[in-house]
């Protein structure tokens, strides 16, 4: 795991608290407050990969330890974020890291040498290999075909793909058994592989 | 819209087969494909299987790795090492801890789904842990074990741990001849068949399961393991499968249709082809398509033409085989004891029941029998040697059927200690052999025509008795029927055949058509007085006969008669009591039936040492009586005596055990204990499950079931008031 703990530079946005708001919002019921986090979060992430990156070590950052990390600063900062918050936020945090990713492989594509953008990739220990952007971006148009035809399916590879989760800890995130999320992923891997096919 | 909707449908339909199918390896994956019916379901299903094993890399996550799992624990198990792998899973030496012992244990890939599954699973293990054959490796143990990979719990068994090779392997490294092939093979057949009787098909039989050891001794692994396996498999675009082994699969199993003793007869032909030519008899191979196609049409070569000099397979052999692999299960053996018995015959030089009985056939079989055959070839017995032996040869197979029908039933009536009457045997009746032996006896015995006609009516009467005494009715009555039609018999014969075929009629409830025939046989045998015990039995049942038409007057009037003609006898053991007590039950007269009734249980107790199947049965019976006049802690009392003394001399798998064990729990339900009434009747349903099978034990099953769900049903109802 190559993250380094963020050091000074980096700053808990001026908006957590609303952060932390909408999703208690989310924990209460209230629909589309997690719609409404999302932009949040994802510029929370971005924020912390960049800060991340400024130490200069050229390490490449996890999606999993970027979004644990992120967590662990909303949390800190407003110490109040309720249990069902956190798996709120993970969910949402998946969501986000995912535009994460895709935009950065779609950055890239469009203007060769990406600037200002963290260089995200995928933990080592858990994925035979970083995909390529082409790979990033075809997994998401797949995404969201699966999305259409099972969406706890594609639930469950986004966050377990994008912010690295366990079987047990999406089971959590997603409000299901873990041997249903161990079945989904299964199905859903194969039913992505046929559809990334060459 | 309905486009997505349909790919959402497409894909909800398939998931299911799809797990199943990722976890069997590439062989049992063609043949699960080729299980499903609905060809889109099956298109679908091939398309993603062809990339399942082509997921991106990136995409690679959070499937196990395989770790090193010596030393990690199942159940009570510690791993030593691996010790195979196949397609049902891995397989371990492992140790039990607190006592040391050595254990083969197989953790299965993919889980259980539903916890009615692995109820299931831990149901079926049961009835394997009661095989206890020297040829099977003993099952030992089975359970599930959490498995974090698959999010689930995968089954595990345990299995007695057995150092051998596959018996092809065997026969190949010591350079077995066709004999001795034939010798292990046939042993590996009896194993089957007893599991056969115990209801436990393999399913799954090749030569990896069928291992010889050092000393020469077949041991069969895995029995019933793949049913087991498939405990979950409850709808029906699953029936197929269980089938693991392409090359070993029966036509039914590749076609998802149902699987029997006939799957396994397929499978041991395979391995039987293979024993005599190092071949197996097809070429299972290819894509899907082909692979059914070749299982279902494709019929192999003999196997004497797959060998240099198929001299010692021409024949027998190959008709051995061809029957055992007839594609339609119907066609095969009946059984894999007939497989074994055939492939004895043939070792024995008798004629083999596979090959159509022509009388070249008949008279070759006769030379060689007697070494003749040695240095005449097949030819010259066609030509020469056939109108010399032709006449031998045929007597001597009409003296060897009468023979054998004689010694038949000398056989199976001393299993009987006497009595024609399984009910009444202390042994635990092995039925479906004693009938296998009787069928055989019937049929050599109808061929032949040289016995004289009352001697020969008098062995199908026999014959008919043995059935009826198995509870085999139908055959009994065929064997009747025979004997009846037989020309020139003797009055004295005549009145025999009449006595059962009336005796059958009665058990069959045709009571009028009883009454008749017995009346023929009571008034030659009255005339005659040579008979006096088959006169008390003809009145005796005749007496049944009018009760069951009313005629209580007349039917008391015959027990009674019936009783003072037995009377006579010194070695009387009270049974027409037990009519007279019966029908004047049957006719309101409850107080005088007991009194019957417990006249006879003296007699019986007289006569026979305690716990003895028939003192049982009547004070079961007495205490049915007692139930009938709501006399019930008497009744209980009876029953539970009839049951302890039951217990005691003739296990709790005996038939009159488990029967008494039913009033009891009758009893205990009519006293309003119904907790105490179900435990009773559970135990009666698991005694009964583990008897040797045939009609008694069948009834004896549905009887509980029935008493269970009423004892059931009455809870429902009284809870619901």
């Amino acid at each position: 795991m190559d993250v380094q703990p963020p050091d000074a530079t980096y700053r808990p946005a001026g908006d957590s608290g609303l952060v932390t708001q909408l999703l208690r919002e989310a924990a209460d019921g209230r629909a589309g407050a997690l719609d409404e986090a999302l932009p949040l979060v994802y510029d929370e992430l971005r924020r912390l990969a960049a800060a991340v990156r400024q130490q200069g070590t050229g390490a490449t950052l996890d999606t999993s330890a970027l979004v644990h990390e992120a967590y662990l600063r909303l949390a800190q900062t407003d110490g109040a974020v309720p249990w069902a918050g956190r798996q709120h936020f993970l969910r949402v945090a998946a969501r986000a890291m995912r535009q994460v990713l895709v935009r950065n492989a779609e950055h890239r594509g469009a203007a060769k040498r990406g600037g200002g953008v963290a260089d995200v990739t995928l933990a080592d220990d858990l994925h035979g290999r970083p995909p390529t952007d082409d790979e990033v971006l075809d997994l998401d148009q797949a995404l969201q075909r699966l999305d259409a035809i099972n969406t706890r399916q594609a639930a469950v590879v986004e966050v377990r793909f994008f912010a690295g989760l366990t079987v047990e800890e999406t089971a959590d995130v997603l409000g299901v058994s873990a041997p249903t999320v161990a079945r989904d992923w299964r199905l859903a891997r194969v039913w992505l592989a046929r559809e990334l096919a060459p | 819209m309905s486009g997505r909707a349909s790919d959402a449908e497409r894909w909800e339909a398939v998931q299911d087969l799809l797990l199943d199918a990722l976890d069997l390896d590439e062989d049992a994956r063609v043949a699960y494909v080729a299980a499903v019916r609905d060809p889109d379901l099956r298109a679908e299903l091939m398309e993603l299987l062809d990339v399942a094993d082509a997921v991106p890399a990136f995409l690679d996550a959070g499937e196990p790795r395989d770790a090193d799992v010596a030393g990690r624990q199942v159940g009570p198990y510690r791993i030593v090492r691996e010790i195979g792998r196949g397609g049902q899973g891995r397989v371990f030496l492992a140790e039990r801890d607190d006592v040391g012992t050595r254990v083969a244990l197989k953790v299965v890939r993919g889980g259980l789904a539903a916890p009615e599954a692995v109820e299931r699973f831990l149901t079926e293990r049961r009835v394997l842990g009661r095989l206890d054959h020297p040829g099977i490796a003993r099952f030992l143990d089975a359970g599930t074990v959490e498995a974090d990979a698959v999010g689930g719990r995968a089954p595990y068994v345990v299995m007695e741990v057995v150092e051998g090779a596959p018996i092809t392997t065997f026969a190949c490294d010591r350079g077995l001849s066709v004999s001795e092939r034939l010798r292990l093979f046939a042993q590996a057949c009896d194993a089957v068949a007893y599991a056969h009787g115990r209801l436990v098909v393999h399913r799954d039989l090749k030569p990896s399961n069928v291992l010889v050891t050092e000393g020469g001794e077949v041991k069969l692994l895995d029995f019933g393991v793949a049913k087991l396996l498939d405990a979950d498999a409850h709808d029906l675009t699953r029936t197929g499968a269980q089938i693991l082994t392409p090359a070993y699969a029966a036509p039914e199993q590749v076609t998802g249709g149902a699987i029997t003793v006939a799957t396994d007869v397929y499978a041991l032909g395979v391995l039987l082809y293979e024993l005599l030519t190092d071949a197996r008899p097809l070429d299972v191979e290819g894509d899907l398509a082909s692979i059914v196609r070749t299982v279902c049409e494709t019929e192999p070569r003999p196997p004497s033409s797959r060998v240099d000099d198929g001299r010692d397979l021409r024949g027998d052999l190959d008709a051995i085989t061809s029957k055992a692999l007839a594609k339609r299960p119907a066609q095969r053996y009946s059984s894999v004891e007939a497989l074994a018995d055939d492939v004895r015959r043939h070792l024995e030089g008798l004629p083999v029941l596979a090959r159509p009985p022509t009388l070249r056939y008949q008279a070759s079989r006769f030379l060689r029998r007697h070494a003749l055959g040695a240095g005449v070839g097949a030819l010259a017995v066609a030509f020469a040697a056939t109108f010399v032996w032709r006449e031998v040869a045929l007597r001597s197979e009409a003296e060897a059927a009468r023979d054998e029908a004689q010694a038949t039933t000398d056989f199976v009536t001393g299993m009987f200690d006497g009595h024609t009457d399984a009910f009444a045997s202390e042994e635990s009746v092995d039925t479906l052999r004693a009938v296998g032996l009787l069928d055989r006896a019937a049929r050599q015995l109808a061929a032949d025509s040289l016995t004289p006609p009352s001697t020969k009516a008098g062995l199908h009467v026999r014959l008919g008795r043995l059935f009826e005494g198995l509870g085999y009715r139908t055959r009994a009555r065929d064997q009747f029927n025979v004997a009846g039609a037989i020309p020139g018999l003797s009055e004295a014969a005549r009145a025999d055949v009449n006595l059962h075929t009336g005796m059958n009629a009665q058990s069959q409830g045709e009571c009028e058509y009883a009454i008749e025939t017995l009346t023929g046989a009571i008034e030659t045998l009255t005339a005659s007085g040579a008979n006096e015990v088959g006169l008390s039995d003809a009145l005796a049942t005749r007496s049944i006969s009018h009760a069951c038409i009313g005629d209580y007057d007349r039917s008391i009037a015959d027990a009674q008669a019936a009783h003072a003609l037995s009377q006579r006898s010194p070695d009387y053991d009270g049974v027409d009591l037990h009519t007279l007590a019966d029908v004047l039950f049957q006719a309101g007269r409850a107080d005088e039936a007991i009194d019957a009734i417990t006249e006879s249980i003296a007699v019986a107790d007289r006569r026979y040492p305690v716990g003895h199947p028939i003192p049982v049965a009547r004070r079961t019976y007495h205490g049915s009586l007692l139930l009938g006049v709501d006399r019930f802690a008497e009744a209980e009392a009876v029953i539970r005596e009839a049951h302890r003394q039951s217990l005691a001399r003739t296990g709790p798998m005996g038939y009159r055990t488990i029967e008494a064990a039913r009033f009891l729990s009758l009893a205990l339900q009519r006293m309003g204990q119904s907790d105490a009434a179900n435990r009773v009747a559970q135990e009666a349903a698991r005694n009964a499950a583990a008897m040797p099978d045939g009609p008694l034990a069948g009834r004896l099953r549905t009887q509980l079931q029935e008493h269970i769900r009423s004892i059931h049903s009455s809870r429902e109802g009284s809870e619901a008031e």
